[in-house]
């Protein structure tokens, strides 16, 4: 085998020889190309809670709602319809928040402020429907409206009687206004007047006429067990009790990764030998050692439902960690601190640092922040009368980053510099936790780990090393609904 | 999907287009490489390095011969501008008379015959081998191989004489290929030890 044949031979052999290069060639190559990967279900989540926040709030406020059926109920009473309007009370009764009132006691002061509230509502609903004359047909039927609305304006619709008085309602009034003032004395609880005369007994309705309830009535045990109480007070509590407020503290401790964004393409161009300069992982050069960093904030909560819960607020973070280094008499390169091709000269020139000598001293990375977490919360599990409960949350927190003096490391791994040039002001961070909650009195209480990852690299520019900061911590707060 | 419409699609920087072109070719590329480098992860990074300049130049690429070839062209360059940062490579081009080889027979007797003649080039000391590589197996002439390793032309000649008989050796030490009538001392020169 000569010349040509052995070249032929080898070109042959050559071309059938193939192989597989591995997979994390094509990332680096991508990462080159099109630099990190951005990771959009953070701006996704985002969205996602905020539009679930601004949804939520615009579709379930029971304020709304009300208002909502005033308009639907009031117009069909001012059509002299009574079985429409009998027809409609009734639904809006299964399906007006005031289905789900328990009963309870209500105080005279209550009585008042629900008075006072409905007295606004009668207002507004006659001015809007330019209700001039009543009969008693249609004072009936908006009264039983207002009753599906509002089981307290009932009460109001009375002791604001004489304005709409008929043949039909006087004596009502009159027993109500009776009722009123006698409830504080009747040992009965108050809201039992609201349900008594509740007009709930639609047949006695449709049959043409209020039923009329006197005081005897009130003794009446059976009255009770028909017809559900409506307690107004309710309907105000609940409302309101959708909304809670947290306070926690969370301390913990806080570790770095580094990724070195070059890679193996940058060093490859010093391989002397090429093999000797591959497989270095800077975080195994550099020395690093965690400490001990802390979260404080408060956060407002809205209950979407039985086990989620959205919630947003402000919490100031301390993070730190430190650096084991070793004082150089000379500054490095300005070379070692380029961003790509750009170099840092004021970088450069500050540097007085570098791990390459003995007699280590410990410099400490510490950054100052302002987040806004947004996030949601999850019920797992709520024990006996929801006393005890596992929950899980996780938020996406946009931070701002105020207080910083951190060294850098260059990119040639031997000396740290100022990096606080090279700082991002702004980044994103989010957080997962589950925590068990202990409810104690007005307050419910908790605890639980938390963990938490900083998805931008610390320092931007196109720096090639990159940092991610990750802290384990515990988190201890307490949560109140909001009245 | 058809190689113009990767090239397009690479043109236009798309992700999808540029990783098809690279699982299309670079089994075919990493071997050169391979035959260039000291190691398989210095081939990586040649091959990686290759690709990054395939991409970033694709757009000058004018459709006037394969592709293929092209690509291969590019990823040559790569490695033999790596290479040229190696002190060892630059001090082995000028090389007069190789070091005698320690080649064992039959080190590789389960492997296909290909990847033996392979390892068998990658035996060569790295100048030898890389005149070898770009002539015999890449096709460059001379005169290109001497402008691209800032050397003589004589010099490529002679490296690659040395080299192919050098390698000849080798093969028939590894019973890759027979030749009865080769000069006995040459191969008793390559320093064999047996298993």
């Amino acid at each position: 085998m000569y010349n040509d044949e052995l070249e032929d031979f080898l070109r042959h052999q050559a071309d059938d020889h193939r192989m597989y290069p591995s997979d994390k060639l094509w990332r680096n190559i991508q990462l080159t190309l099109h630099g990190e990967t951005r990771w959009p279900a953070l701006t996704y989540i985002s969205i996602f809670i905020i539009a679930s926040l601004v949804v939520s709030t615009l579709l379930m406020k029971p304020e709304e709602r009300m208002k909502k059926n005033v308009a639907v109920y009031t117009t069909a009473a001012t059509a002299a319809n009574t079985e429409t309007a009998l027809a409609n009370r009734t639904d809006a009764a299964e399906n007006s928040p005031v289905q789900h009132a328990y009963t309870d006691k209500i105080t005279q002061s209550t009585i008042e402020a629900v008075n006072d509230k409905v007295n606004k509502e009668q207002h507004s609903v006659t001015n809007t429907l330019s209700i001039v004359h009543y009969d008693s047909k249609t004072n009936a039927a908006l009264i039983q409206a207002k009753a599906a609305i509002n089981p307290a304006s009932i009460a109001a619709t009375v002791v604001k009687a004489p304005q709409l008085s008929t043949q039909a309602i006087a004596v009502t009034v009159k027993n109500s206004n009776e009722e009123l003032a006698t409830v504080p004395n009747t040992g009965k609880p108050a809201s039992m007047y609201f349900s008594t005369f509740g007009l709930m007994n639609v047949s006695g309705l449709k049959a043409g006429g209020l039923v009329q309830h006197s005081l005897a009535n009130i003794d009446n045990e059976e009255i009770w067990r028909n017809f559900p109480l409506l307690n107004a007070s309710d309907i105000i509590l609940k409302k309101l009790s959708k909304f809670n407020f947290q306070f926690y503290i969370t301390p913990s401790i806080s570790y770095r990764q580094l990724t070195d964004a070059k890679g193996k393409a940058a060093r490859s161009y010093t391989a002397i030998p090429l093999s000797a300069n591959y497989k270095i992982d800077i975080n195994n050069i550099v020395k690093h050692t965690p400490s001990i960093g802390a979260e404080v904030g408060f956060a407002l909560g809205y209950q979407l439902n039985n086990r989620f819960t959205v919630k947003s607020g402000l919490q100031f973070n301390v993070r730190q960690y430190n650096i084991a280094a070793y004082p150089a008499a000379w500054p490095p390169a300005s070379d070692d601190m380029q961003p790509g091709n750009e170099t840092i000269d004021a970088l450069a020139t500050s540097a007085n640092y570098t791990q390459a000598n003995s007699s280590p001293i410990v410099l400490r990375n510490r950054y100052y922040e302002i987040a806004a977490p947004i996030g949601m919360d999850y019920k797992v599990f709520a024990g006996t009368n929801g006393t005890v409960t596992i929950n899980v949350a996780a938020t996406v927190q946009p931070t701002y980053t105020f207080d910083k003096e951190p060294f850098v490391i260059t990119t040639d791994y031997k000396n740290y510099a100022d990096g606080s040039l090279l700082m991002r002001n702004w980044n994103i961070n989010s957080s997962v936790e589950a925590y068990i909650s202990y409810k104690l009195g007005a307050f419910r209480w908790q605890i639980g780990p938390q963990f938490r990852y900083q998805h931008l690299p610390t320092y931007g520019g196109g720096y090639p090393i990159r940092e991610h900061l990750l802290d384990y911590g515990v988190k201890l707060g307490f949560t109140k609904s909001l009245n | 999907m058809n190689i113009d419409a990767l090239i397009l699609g690479c043109m236009h920087n798309d992700p999808a287009a540029q990783r098809e072109l690279y699982n299309r070719f670079s089994p075919k590329m990493l071997p050169v490489c391979y035959r260039f480098a000291q190691s398989r992860e210095d081939a990586e990074d040649m091959l990686q390095e290759g690709f990054i300049k395939v991409f970033m130049q694709i757009h000058t690429f004018e459709n006037k011969g394969a592709f293929e070839g092209w690509v291969r062209r590019i990823i040559v360059h790569t490695c033999i501008n790596l290479l040229k940062k190696n002190k060892r490579f630059n001090e082995s081009l000028n090389l007069e008379h190789a070091n005698a080889l320690h080649v064992k027979e039959e080190t590789l007797p389960s492997i296909m015959q290909a990847k033996q003649v392979i390892e068998c080039i990658r035996l060569l000391p790295i100048g030898y081998r890389t005149v070898l590589n770009l002539y015999a197996i890449e096709g460059y002439s001379h005169k290109e191989i001497a402008e691209m390793l800032d050397i003589e032309e004589s010099t490529s000649r002679s490296q690659y004489t040395r080299s192919k008989n050098m390698l000849e050796a080798i093969l028939i030490k590894k019973r890759i290929i027979e030749k009865p009538d080769m000069d006995a001392g040459f191969i008793a020169s390559l320093g064999t030890t047996t298993n």
